[in-house]
């Protein structure tokens, strides 16, 4: 104790008392006869009890503030690269949905029964004359089903689908374009099936891939739709 | 406030009073706001845009599609943005930016367009904020339109009705026009088709963006609902390909077939001899655009001796084996009537008056009833009454009331003539016989399906018994007599057994009178156990009557019906009358 006082009041001088302790130590007393005065104890710095060591609370709070802008950081940053991710999903789900829509067309076209009926002729085929029977419980055939004979064409009375698919120039004021019928000679040609999606026109001097624009980027933007 | 000196007492005075005065007029403009500045402000930005609903699709029995609205686009131009330009920057796929002139632009899009350069270049420049380029174009030509980045060229989402059979069933899905649903299922249940479009409503700014955070209501919108249909896309194109055939042999106005299930009343097909593409319906005259087979009525004729026979039988009057003797004519109540052939005095049963379809023994069989009871008869077989198959233009026939027939109509209507009625009609008549005197109500609306999926099964109810059982049976019977030993043996199939009917009227005249006949065919199949109910009708076919036989269409169209069924082939022999005795 001795040795903390030291070094913490190296100046003061010794005292009679020591804290709240006092030493018992020889001394002259000045004057004998008079009783000493009574004084206060004198106020003094009481070294507090041990302290371990700790983080100052200040670097805890901006430990905790950092942590905090980090999380925030980083929960920004995963929502908006969730939304990129978002946005290309989005772009790729309606490409794949208009490819989609593009080939149900194509395939509805080919299931009309007319178009059926006209590309069974092309490749030959012929209506059965006869037809047999099978039971399914007792697998007897029943009837004489002959083979089909080769037949000649037959004109098909009911037209093809005229199922729009190419662009429809829109009736100017100026000098008269008129509306080009296009679809219907594509209907009256050849008996092969016209596809639904036709891309028909020509490709040269078509201009860049039509691949979404990434501006240099690796992220295609987001489609706008309109009103939105 | 006390404490402080003269100069900044009277400093913070002023200041207090401004801020009052600052107070004051805040609330006055933002609070009361008597001139409804903010109002109009709001009202500037406000923007409402109607979503438009999908239009539900028309279904064949098997789920094909017959009617469907697919995505388009309409390229459209802002032609202010363009102004005053002759080039304008792009990229290209390696990433570099280039400058594209507006010749080169035109060519481009010219070839994907399919139009010329001039005509784009009319319709893109210009002074304009809207004005269309090209309209309802695939995804695919919207993609490459848009890759040209024309300044202010840009696509608005539209959409095509399409109709992926054409003609098939054209005449009974109808089609739409510019103005909405024109004709046929497409007019008719637009209610459910339609559906209900939605709408948004938001703010934007002064520069054309989206204000965030600020009003934002959204209607959803109801997608329409889909319709399933009893029709048999296949079986419909082949009787439609059958009867354009015969028709146009026949060189006749116009012909039909219609198929009826015996056991529920649905119409599997019903097909004209021209039908309308609702693709392009302009190519059809506009008189052919219908169903003729329920807005045609014409006089059916012999169809219509089932009738009398059946009412005969029920009433007791006569049995199919009861003798007749006939004569060439016959004579009654000072009307004389004739068969089609001079024949001598024959020695007929009823199932042979049948079977030759002679006039004078139907009317020596019938006018055993009276007029009211040969009119409630017609009527109980659904003469005269609404079809209510939900195609406009339908109609329900004439038949007059018994009090205003003259003294020959009321025996020509047991033949049917002086009567008008569809193909429809006497295909149901045939229907209640095969059904053992139950007749139901033609569907042809099977089902409606929700925008979710969910189907609904429209219940057109109970039929209703016009005949016994029994009569109904002997009336089969007689008339798988006509078709082994009479007029309906033009019809018979191989492999399976078949009860049917010919009919030849004299088609009355719109200026009067009489000018051509209408022949018919009225089928059922197989009389094992009926399923099936065909007829034919072919109007005024030119040609020696000899000739013209219907039954060759109802053939080829049962017998794919059956096939088609698979339903087994008639064992054992014709179950008939004699004709004779």
């Amino acid at each position: 104790m001795t040795e903390e006082t030291r070094r913490r009041r190296p100046a003061a001088p010794l005292r009679a008392v020591q804290g709240n302790l006092a030493r018992s130590e020889q001394w002259e007393p000045a004057e004998p006869q008079v009783p000493a005065p009574r004084r206060r104890t004198p106020l003094s710095l009481v070294p507090a009890a041990a302290r371990r060591r700790r983080v100052p609370v200040a670097a805890l709070c901006f430990a905790v503030l950092a942590l905090g802008l980090a999380a925030v950081l980083l929960l920004n940053i995963s929502v908006s690269s969730g939304q990129y991710q978002l946005v290309q999903l989005q772009n790729q789900r309606t490409e794949l949905v208009q490819k989609n829509e593009a080939l149900t067309q194509q395939v509805e076209n080919h299931q009309a029964p007319q178009v059926l009926a006209a590309t069974a002729a092309e490749l030959g085929m012929v209506a059965s004359p006869s037809f047999g029977t099978i039971d399914l419980q007792t697998l007897a055939v029943t009837g004489n089903p002959e083979p089909a004979k080769e037949g000649t064409k037959r004109e098909a009375l009911i037209g093809l689908p005229q199922v729009l698919t190419q662009p429809v120039t829109p009736a100017q004021a100026q000098p008269a374009e008129p509306e080009k019928p296009v679809e219907n000679v594509r209907a009256a040609e050849a008996q092969d099936s016209a596809p639904a999606a036709a891309d028909a026109s020509p490709e040269a001097p078509a201009p860049a891939t039509p691949e979404a624009d990434l501006n240099g980027g690796t992220i295609p933007a987001p489609s706008q739709r309109s009103g939105q | 406030m006390f404490l402080v000196s003269g100069r900044l007492r009277a400093g913070l005075v002023i200041a207090l009073v401004l801020l009052t005065v600052l107070g004051v007029r805040l609330f006055q403009v933002q609070g009361l706001d008597p001139e409804g500045k903010a109002e109009a402000a709001v009202a500037n930005r406000l923007v409402t845009t109607t979503v438009p609903a999908l239009r539900g699709g028309i279904l064949d029995a098997n789920g094909n599609y017959l009617a469907r609205s697919v995505e388009r686009f309409d390229i459209v131009v802002d032609q202010r943005l363009s102004q005053g330009k002759d080039e304008y920057p792009r990229r290209t796929p390696e990433g570099e930016w280039e400058d594209v002139t507006f010749d080169q632009a035109f060519d481009e899009l010219s070839a994907i367009l399919g139009q010329d350069a001039d005509t784009l270049r009319r319709s893109i420049l210009g002074e304009k904020g809207f004005n269309f380029v090209a309209k309802t174009v695939t995804p695919e030509i919207r993609d490459k339109v848009l890759a040209v980045k024309f300044p202010g060229v840009y696509a608005d989402r539209t959409t095509l009705r399409t109709y992926p059979s054409g003609a098939v069933a054209g005449s009974i899905v109808g089609f739409l026009g510019t103005e909405g649903a024109q004709e046929g299922l497409e007019l008719t249940q637009d209610s459910i088709l339609a559906g209900e479009a939605g709408s948004k409503t938001y703010e934007i700014g002064g520069d054309g963006i989206r204000i965030p955070y600020a009003t934002n209501e959204d209607v959803p919108v109801k997608d329409g609902d889909s319709i399933k249909l009893t029709i048999d896309q296949d079986l419909q194109w082949f009787a439609q390909d059958a009867i354009a055939a015969q028709t146009r042999e026949y060189n006749a106005e116009w012909g039909n077939v219609v198929v009826v299930e015996v056991a529920t009343g649905n119409i599997l097909a019903m097909a004209e001899s021209t039908t309308v593409d609702p693709n392009n319906p302009g190519a059809t005259e506009a008189d052919s655009r219908k169903a003729r087979s329920v807005t045609d009525s014409f006089e059916p004729g012999s169809t219509t001796k089932v009738i009398t026979m059946a009412a005969a039988i029920e009433e007791g009057l006569i049995t199919p084996t009861s003798p007749f003797l006939i004569n060439s004519n016959y004579t009654v109540d000072g009307q004389t009537f004739k068969d089609a052939y001079e024949h001598g005095t024959l020695q007929m049963t009823a199932s042979g008056i049948l079977a030759n379809s002679l006039n004078t023994g139907t009317v020596m069989v019938g006018e055993q009833l009276t007029p009211q009871e040969r009119y409630d008869w017609m009527r109980k077989f659904g003469i005269g009454t609404e079809l209510g198959t939900g195609l406009n233009g339908e109609t329900s026939g004439l038949l007059a009331q018994p009090e205003q027939w003259d003294s020959r109509q009321q025996y020509t209507v047991l033949f049917g003539q002086g009567l008008t009625q569809t193909a429809l009609h006497t295909a149901m008549v045939y229907q209640t016989i095969a059904n053992d005197g139950v007749r139901l109500a033609p569907r042809l609306v099977d089902s409606t399906i929700d925008a979710d999926g969910e189907e609904h099964t429209i219940d057109s109810g109970e039929g209703t018994r016009v005949v016994s059982k029994k009569t109904a049976e002997e009336v089969q019977r007689m008339l798988e007599t006509v078709t082994v030993e009479g007029s309906g043996s033009s019809g018979a199939l191989e492999k399976y057994r078949v009860g049917a009917k010919t009919g030849t009227a004299e088609a009355p005249s719109p200026n009067g009178g009489y000018d051509g006949v209408t022949v018919s065919y009225a089928g059922i199949a197989p009389m094992d156990d009926p399923k099936y109910v065909a007829v034919v009708t072919i109007q005024r076919p030119k040609g020696d009557l000899y000739y013209v036989e219907p039954g060759k269409t109802f053939q080829k169209v049962m017998e794919q019906v059956l096939t088609t069924h698979n339903v087994a082939p008639s064992t054992g022999e014709p179950d008939i009358y004699p004709i004779e005795y």
